[in-house]
């Protein structure tokens, strides 16, 4: 679990200022979903906190060591992104290079993979693909997870199936999670906090602390709290 | 590349047409200067047993060998860091156009100049010859990197060794085969041109040696071993590499 803590975050994009000062504070183990339209900033907000993107004022620490100094933490991007030209074992040693064989399949076989090791990621379907994507986002144990639309572009089976993934997985490794979508669905089944993003310079439309525990909450209340986040996102 | 299963099968059919094309040449012409691949291959095997020719392909080999890894190696950090870094790049364009377009023979006779007629004089002009070639190739392989994976491997918190061996080396294996095989070509090509021009051993040399002598059967039988040994580079080390690493598209 790690704490995420953003101060006067400014950064320019395309001319325009795309955070002007902004705040953000995540608590340990809390998982924060990131919502609003499309091209708001939550994509570039991940990134600053992967330490991908580096070009920006302000601060942004996890733990408080600067997001670019920090440990890895496992980042699921809005494709698998594996790399096609190593097997399903390399690219998650990638992420944890020590890993035994045993546990290695342990790992795929909680995501519904085994025996699909010595594959590439070619030989696998759009959806194992993502699978094995949060496979290697959570190998390592990182202390904090983030996750860019993790369920993007996904047909409606699927996405149900890597909701209840994501779901547990969250639950099992209690870390820090910040999850960018577009979707109620996704914030209400996995989130103890929503931040709307709107305008530009991006400002916190409305943050909303959900009830209850993400993985205790039954489907209506997942239902409820759908409706009432698809309702505030016009703000 | 593509190796389908007729590949082989339809190359036998086409180097065979040659032969017999070749044959029939000969036949009609009767002339010394145009042997035939039969009479070329009696003059083969008696130079390989008795006469000079495997001590000069030899020569050859060690030669064009030293200048490819030589060309390769250097040639390919420079093409990286050509790609990676634009400012150097546009610092060294002059250098590398120069590298590029002035003829392999004018290389060779000045550094056989400022050198002496040595086997270092005659391997750094091979090499100097290819490496711009691998330099331009790879620095287009190295432009063409993906930044998505970059991305990723900044996410992981790649080592540079690690992001070198499995992100950056596997997108530039196309271009390094590329320049690999491009390079075998020239390079056998130049190291004959310059082993004409200044050394008293090897394949070029001996074909200048028995072009004096209008000796067409010996040149040919050089000719068609040293085909021979590229065919064979082809099949044994270039295209098993190229198996390996690209078997991932399957």
């Amino acid at each position: 679990m790690a704490r995420v803590t953003l101060k006067t975050l400014t950064k320019a994009f395309g001319g325009a200022p795309l955070y002007a000062g902004l705040d953000l504070e995540v608590g340990n183990g809390e998982v924060v979903a990131l919502m609003g339209r499309s091209g708001v900033g939550k994509s570039t907000l991940l990134r600053i906190l992967a330490g991908i993107d580096r070009d920006y004022e302000g601060s942004a620490t996890i733990e408080g060591v600067a997001a670019a100094q920090a440990p890895a933490p496992g980042f699921m991007f809005q494709d698998a992104r594996l790399l096609p030209w190593l097997t399903v074992a390399q690219n998650l040693r990638l992420a944890r290079p020590a890993l035994s064989d045993e546990d290695l399949e342990t790992r795929l076989a909680a995501v519904g993979l085994g025996g699909t090791s010595t594959r590439f990621p070619g030989q696998l379907s759009g959806g194992m693909q993502r699978r094995v994507a949060l496979a290697r986002a959570v190998l390592a144990n990182p202390r904090l997870l983030l996750l860019d639309e993790p369920f993007a572009s996904l047909d409606q089976a699927l996405l149900e199936e890597m909701l209840a993934l994501v779901g547990r997985t969250l639950a099992e490794t209690h870390a820090t999670a910040v999850i960018a979508t577009h979707r109620s669905v996704e914030a209400a089944s996995l989130a103890h906090r929503v931040l709307m993003l709107s305008g530009r310079p991006v400002a916190i439309a409305a943050d909303i602390r959900l009830a209850g525990e993400p993985g205790a909450r039954s489907r209506a209340e997942v239902d409820a709290i759908t409706l009432s986040l698809s309702k505030d996102e016009g703000v | 590349m593509g190796a389908g299963p007729s590949r082989w099968p339809l190359e036998a059919i086409g180097a065979l047409a040659l032969l017999v094309f070749w044959q029939a040449l000969a036949l009609i012409g009767q002339s010394r200067v145009l042997p035939g691949p039969l009479a070329v291959g009696e003059r083969l095997l008696a130079l390989a047993t008795t006469g000079p020719l495997l001590a000069d392909l030899a020569a050859t080999l060690v030669r064009a060998g030293f200048g490819f890894v030589l060309a390769m190696g250097f040639g390919s950090v420079a093409g990286y860091l050509l790609g990676r870094h634009p400012n150097l790049d546009r610092l060294l364009q002059p250098l590398l156009v120069t590298g590029l377009n002035l003829p392999a023979i004018v290389i060779a006779i000045l550094i056989y100049i400022w050198l002496g007629l040595t086997e270092v004089a005659l391997v750094l002009a091979v090499t100097l010859n290819k490496l711009p070639l691998v330099a331009v190739t790879l620095r287009e392989g190295t432009r063409a990197l993906s930044t998505d994976y970059e991305e990723l491997a900044t996410a992981l918190r790649l080592s540079p060794l690690n992001r070198l061996r499995a992100v950056v080396v596997p997108q530039l294996m196309p271009y390094l085969l590329a320049a690999a095989r491009s390079g075998i070509s020239l390079i056998w090509k130049i190291v004959l041109v310059f082993e004409i021009l200044g050394s008293d051993r090897g394949v070029g040399f001996r074909i200048s040696l028995y072009f004096q002598f209008f000796d067409v059967a010996a040149i040919l039988a050089y000719a068609a071993l040293f085909l021979g040994v590229v065919v064979l580079i082809e099949a044994l080390v270039l295209r098993p590499i190229e198996r390996r690493v690209l078997r991932w598209r399957g």
